[in-house]
């Protein structure tokens, strides 16, 4: 979900583009939180990739590990933050076209609504 | 006459029974040593051993006096209901009065009646049979002769067992065999079934002798004729059935009576169907994503008899998102399927902090993103029977609110334009204690609710107001809009109890049962009016909110009305009762609430046939030995009566045999012995002197 809550992400940088993230699944589903996990863990320094200054200007140079890392860091930054106000919402967003579709069908049971 | 001589002798031995028994063995031995050892005193040694043994043994006459004891029958009469057709009712009272009069004639019967109890298990033959049996002699036992219709309900193979052996049973079956009787019977008939779809039953309807006739039959459903349609007796016929409402259905069958039939009690069928909805669709509609999204998505999507479509206005065009469209994870809002085409496909929507906004400027104008057009078809859409639930936020107080959209006309409070903030716990008012959503918090539970900070001031126009916010500002508003469902959270902080913010709150709970009542969960409304039978009363409560003073008006299955007074037992819990007046459907109305209550044969089991029979009690009669003999109605028909000894055949083809045990009591006793002791040992002697002496020659 994280790749497409709101901008579409393949990686997921901050001050390096490279580094491994952890999303810890085995406690998503339990206590009612419809598989949202509780915490990402990665080494890619993403708040380096976030920290501005009062002049709106970056504060640390992020290394060259892909094209426009710094807006894509920003980018991730914004799927979090949708992925924790939303939740798996997105990942419903797949099926929904498909869903309205089929509302008139009767009661068939309606695809999707899982991850 | 030798039995008789030896229950008269008695011995009474003057030496211990082993001694006498190795005396006995030492004068067998003494007599064949004689024989052994050629003396002639064998015969004489014998002899006198045998007098020996026969003093010791010292024998008795015994004379008794003896009183004869009477032999014990059972009369088991069936008053049970089945027996009040057809003057089987007054036949048995005949007929049981003739046999009690020839039993007394016979002088040697006690006579034990005992009625047969019936409650909703139908005729209960056989536990009247073995109360009567433990109060019975089982040494003396007759015979029990049963006076019934044959239609018990408790008979199985270990009856046979309660009878002590060779004791007949007697069934003699009254009532006309002849006798005429149409019912209907459901051999399918669901208790269950979805909204909206049809539920299978499956009827037959019996008319023994009349198979193959048609016999016409009426469908109610509700109340409300739904078919009249003809079908084959004896033939099973399927029949589909619309269920119409959530809740409770009434189905009322009836097949038409016949002339001359026994009752018509049984021509009716009654039953109850649940209606249920299989899965309750809900529209999510988040306005922005906020923090009590997840909170709703949550609730919503944990409650397995729901199934969620969620769409969360994630941006507006009027935002720079510095991405292509194609970088963007965005679709547009289908808003012409939602609230156009598919409208009517759901079953609750919820507005979770909607805000008017427009979408993009196309031509200079500007298009909302939900245009005006759409919220009508929304209010049309609960006014016609759905359901919507509106968590507002900040934005319901200001222009942006739904408040000024044609969803107005549907809406039960109007904001004030004020929010106000600061901590304040949400407090239930004397309706949301009373309201099966949230009257089960009252007490301990809703003092140590969580704090909120935020209320959207608003002045209640409709509905009934459930919760309380801080100097009493509405804060949880719920109303019905002609056949539709509104409810209304004046405040975006349920969420905080979600959390568990400060001790948290029935978030969950709250909200599930709020969906439930929008989507019209029967359970959790809070004015319902509802009868149950209890024995010959039809019970009926109202539950309201409000007081509630006026009568309830019930029509009764014969189509006539009155009017009952409730007595005020708790607050907005209201009752009467009245007798029952037939079996079919009563329909009560107070002001404008109505229900519909089935009340179905008040023992089914005991109407279900009521042709006499002699199938039920055949086995239990032949196992025994008894007579089994359909007398119908009339005295003479009577089987002779016989007295047979125990061990003989007690019944035949037209007698019925009552066992006679002769049996007595010993009321005096007196014993002489047979030959004076004395006489014997002398004898003994004598034998004893003749066989030494011819020893000795």
């Amino acid at each position: 979900v994280l790749t497409k809550s709101f901008y579409l992400l393949q990686v997921f940088p901050g001050r390096w583009a490279n580094g491994p993230v952890y999303v810890q699944a085995s406690q998503a589903s339990s206590g009612g939180r419809d598989g949202v996990s509780p915490v990402i863990i990665g080494s890619n320094d993403w708040a380096a990739g976030w920290a501005v200054t009062n002049l709106d200007g970056a504060l640390v140079d992020l290394e060259k590990d892909m094209p426009r890392q710094r807006e894509f860091s920003i980018r991730f930054g914004v799927n979090i933050a949708m992925y924790a106000l939303s939740g798996n919402y997105k990942a419903d967003q797949v099926h929904a076209a498909a869903l309205v579709e089929r509302l008139g069908e009767g009661n068939r049971e309606l695809p999707g609504e899982v991850e | 006459m030798i039995e008789q001589l030896f229950s008269n002798l008695a011995i009474d031995p003057l030496l211990p029974m082993p001694w006498i028994i190795v005396l006995a063995v030492l004068i067998f031995i003494a007599s064949i040593a004689a024989g052994a050892g050629r003396l002639r005193s064998q015969f004489a040694r014998l002899t006198a051993g045998l007098f020996l043994l026969i003093g010791v043994l010292n024998p008795q006459a015994v004379e008794e006096e003896r009183e004869v004891l009477n032999d014990t029958v059972i009369i088991i009469e069936d008053r049970s209901d089945s027996m009040s057709f057809g003057g089987r009712d007054a036949a048995l009272t005949e007929i049981s009065s003739e046999l009690t009069s020839k039993f007394r004639q016979d002088g040697n019967l006690d006579i034990i009646t005992i009625s047969v109890p019936q409650d909703d298990e139908g005729t209960l033959l056989a536990s009247a049979l073995s109360d009567a049996l433990a109060g019975a002699p089982s040494k003396r036992l007759a015979g029990v002769v049963a006076l019934t219709d044959g239609r018990a309900h408790d008979i199985s193979d270990a009856v046979v067992d309660y009878l002590p052996d060779g004791v007949p049973f007697h069934s003699l079956i009254i009532g006309e065999s002849g006798a005429r009787d149409r019912r209907i019977l459901a051999t399918k008939a669901p208790k269950f079934g979805v909204v909206g779809e049809q539920a299978e039953y499956e009827l037959i309807v019996e008319d023994p002798g009349f198979e193959g006739e048609r016999a016409r039959i009426e469908l109610k459903l509700n109340g409300d004729v739904k078919a009249r349609f003809p079908i084959t007796i004896g033939r099973p016929l399927s029949i589909p059935l619309e269920i119409e409402r959530r809740g409770s259905n009434t189905v009322e069958l009836t097949v038409e009576g016949v002339e001359g039939e026994l009752t018509l009690n049984n021509n009716l069928f009654v039953s109850e169907i649940q209606g249920v909805r299989d899965r309750l669709r809900v529209l999510l509609i988040t306005g922005e994503p906020h923090n009590g999204g997840r909170a709703w998505r949550n609730l919503l999507k944990s409650d397995p008899a729901l199934d969620l479509v969620q769409f969360t206005i994630l941006t507006s065009r009027n935002k720079s998102t510095n991405a292509g469209e194609r970088e963007l994870s965005l679709i547009q809002f289908p808003t012409r399927q939602l609230f156009e085409e598919r409208l009517d496909e759901f079953d609750l929507i919820i507005f979770d902090q909607y805000e008017r906004r427009s979408l993009s400027r196309q031509r200079g104008r500007s298009r909302p993103t939900i245009p005006p057009q759409y919220f009508q078809n929304i209010a049309h859409y609960v006014e016609d029977g759905g359901a919507l639930l509106l968590a507002t936020g900040p934005a319901f107080a200001t222009q942006a609110s739904l408040y000024r959209t044609p969803l107005v006309s549907v809406l039960p409070t109007r904001p004030t334009g004020d929010i106000l903030t600061g901590a304040f716990r949400p407090e239930l008012n004397s309706k949301g204690k009373r309201h099966p959503i949230t009257s089960d918090f009252q007490g301990n539970e809703d003092q140590s609710w969580g704090s909120w900070y935020r209320v959207i001031d608003n002045d209640p126009i409709g509905g009934d107001v459930l919760m309380d916010g801080p100097e009493g500002v509405p804060l949880f508003v719920i109303d019905k809009v002609r056949d539709g469902r509104v409810a209304m959270l004046m405040s975006d902080q349920a969420w905080l109890w979600a959390k568990g913010h400060d001790g948290g709150g029935p978030y969950r709970e709250i909200f599930r049962r709020t969906a439930h009542w929008l989507m019209g969960e029967p359970e959790l409304d809070a004015e319902t009016l509802s009868a149950t039978r209890d024995g010959d009363n039809l019970i009926i409560t109202q539950k309201s909110l409000d007081d509630v003073t006026t009568p309830v008006e019930v029509i009764t299955p014969d189509g006539s009305r009155q009017t009952v007074a409730l007595d005020r037992i708790a607050d907005g819990l209201y009752r009467a009762s009245i007798p029952l007046s037939g079996q079919g459907a009563y329909r009560l109305r107070n002001a404008d609430i109505s229900a519909i209550t089935a009340v179905g044969a008040l023992n089914p089991k005991e109407y279900k046939n009521l042709i006499p029979t002699e199938e039920v009690l055949a086995p239990l009669s032949e196992a025994t030995n008894g007579i089994i003999k359909t007398v119908g109605l009339n005295v003479n028909d009577l089987p002779a009566i016989r007295r047979p000894k125990a061990g003989r055949q007690p019944s035949g083809r037209d007698w019925m045999g009552l066992i006679s045990h002769d049996a007595y009591t010993v009321t005096q006793s007196r014993r002489t012995p047979l030959a004076p002791g004395i006489f014997l040992f002398g004898l003994f002697f004598l034998f004893l002197i003749w066989g030494w002496r011819r020893e000795g020659q």
